[in-house]
C-alpha cells in the first residue's frame, strides 16, 4: 500500500469492502496499514450489498485505554 | 680611577631565579583570573524565570483539553493498533456479549447479528438498535436545538470485540448513521512500537 501510495501521490482515498466473515481484528489491521501508508480518506464498503457504510477520516480511529 | 667588579655572592642567583619564578607565577594567576572573569555571572536574577515558567505553566493547564479518556465496554476484548489518537469519552456503543450503548444493554450481540429489519429501504438496520441511537440522537438534537431528521456531529465511540464478523459491524454502523450520527469512531487498545517489538 506504501508503494501504491507513492507511486499515486495525489490518491488518498481507498475503499475498503471486507467480507462479512472478516475478523474486526483483521480490519483493524488493515485500516492501521493504510493508515500507516497515508491514506487520509479510507470508505469502508459492503461487498454482497455493495453499498459504501462509512467513509473513515483522519480522526475517525480513535484509541482507548 | 679603578673600578672594581665585585663578583656575585653565593645567594643572589637563587634570589634572582626567585623573582622571576614569581613574576612568572603573578603573570600566570593574571591570565588565569582573567579567563576567569570573562565567563564570570555578576548576579543571576531567578524572579523573571520563575514568573515566566509559572505563566507557561497556567497557560497549558487552562489550555490544555480536557476530558478523560474513554474507558473500555466490560466485557470487549479490543483489538490492538499502533496508530490513532487518544480518545476522549464518548457516547459508546459497545459490542461484546451483550450490545450497550452509553453502559445501558440493548440487546445481546446474537440477536443483533439475527435481528431483521423492518423497513425494506433499510435492510441493514438492527431495529432495537436502531430505537436506543434514534432516542440518543434525538436528546442531542433537543438539547442542542437541532432540527429533527437532521444529523448530528456528536461523535459515536464503537468499541466492539475483536472476534466480531465484518457483516455485523455494518449493520450497527449503518443502524447509526440512520439514526442520525453521522461521526463514527472505531476505537481499538492502543500499543506502543516498544509494546510490538518486546511481544
Amino acid at each position: 500500500m506504501t508503494e501504491i501510495r507513492r507511486r499515486y501521490p495525489q490518491n488518498a482515498d481507498v475503499l475498503v469492502v471486507p467480507a462479512d466473515d472478516v475478523a474486526y481484528d483483521d480490519l483493524i489491521h488493515v485500516l492501521e496499514r493504510l493508515r500507516v501508508a497515508s491514506f487520509s480518506a479510507i470508505s469502508l464498503g459492503n461487498r454482497t450489498r455493495a453499498t459504501q457504510v462509512a467513509a473513515v477520516e483522519g480522526r475517525s480511529v480513535g484509541a482507548a485505554r | 680611577m679603578s673600578s672594581q667588579i665585585t663578583p656575585p655572592g653565593p645567594m643572589e642567583p637563587v634570589k634572582a631565579m626567585a623573582g622571576t619564578h614569581n613574576r612568572a607565577r603573578a603573570a600566570r594567576l593574571a591570565r588565569r583570573a582573567a579567563q576567569f572573569n570573562k565567563f564570570r555571572l555578576i548576579q543571576l536574577n531567578l524572579v523573571p524565570l520563575v514568573d515566566t515558567f509559572v505563566s507557561v505553566v497556567f497557560f497549558t493547564l487552562v489550555t490544555a483539553t480536557v476530558g478523560e479518556l474513554a474507558p473500555v465496554v466490560r466485557g470487549v476484548n479490543l483489538p490492538e493498533s499502533r496508530v490513532g489518537q487518544p480518545a476522549l469519552q464518548q457516547i459508546t456503543l459497545g459490542i461484546g456479549p451483550q450490545v450497550t450503548l452509553a453502559g445501558r444493554p440493548v440487546m445481546s450481540t446474537a440477536d443483533a447479528a439475527q435481528a431483521r429489519s423492518d423497513d425494506p429501504a433499510q435492510p441493514l438496520v438492527i431495529p432495537p438498535l436502531y430505537a436506543a441511537l434514534r432516542a440518543k440522537a434525538d436528546s442531542i438534537r433537543a438539547l442542542r436545538r437541532i432540527p429533527s431528521g437532521q444529523s448530528i456531529d456528536a461523535p459515536l465511540a464503537i468499541q466492539a470485540d475483536r472476534t466480531m464478523r465484518y457483516d455485523l459491524l455494518s449493520r450497527v454502523m449503518q443502524t447509526a448513521r440512520v439514526a442520525g450520527f453521522r461521526n463514527l469512531t472505531l476505537q481499538v487498545s492502543h500499543v506502543t512500537e516498544a509494546a510490538v517489538r518486546s511481544s
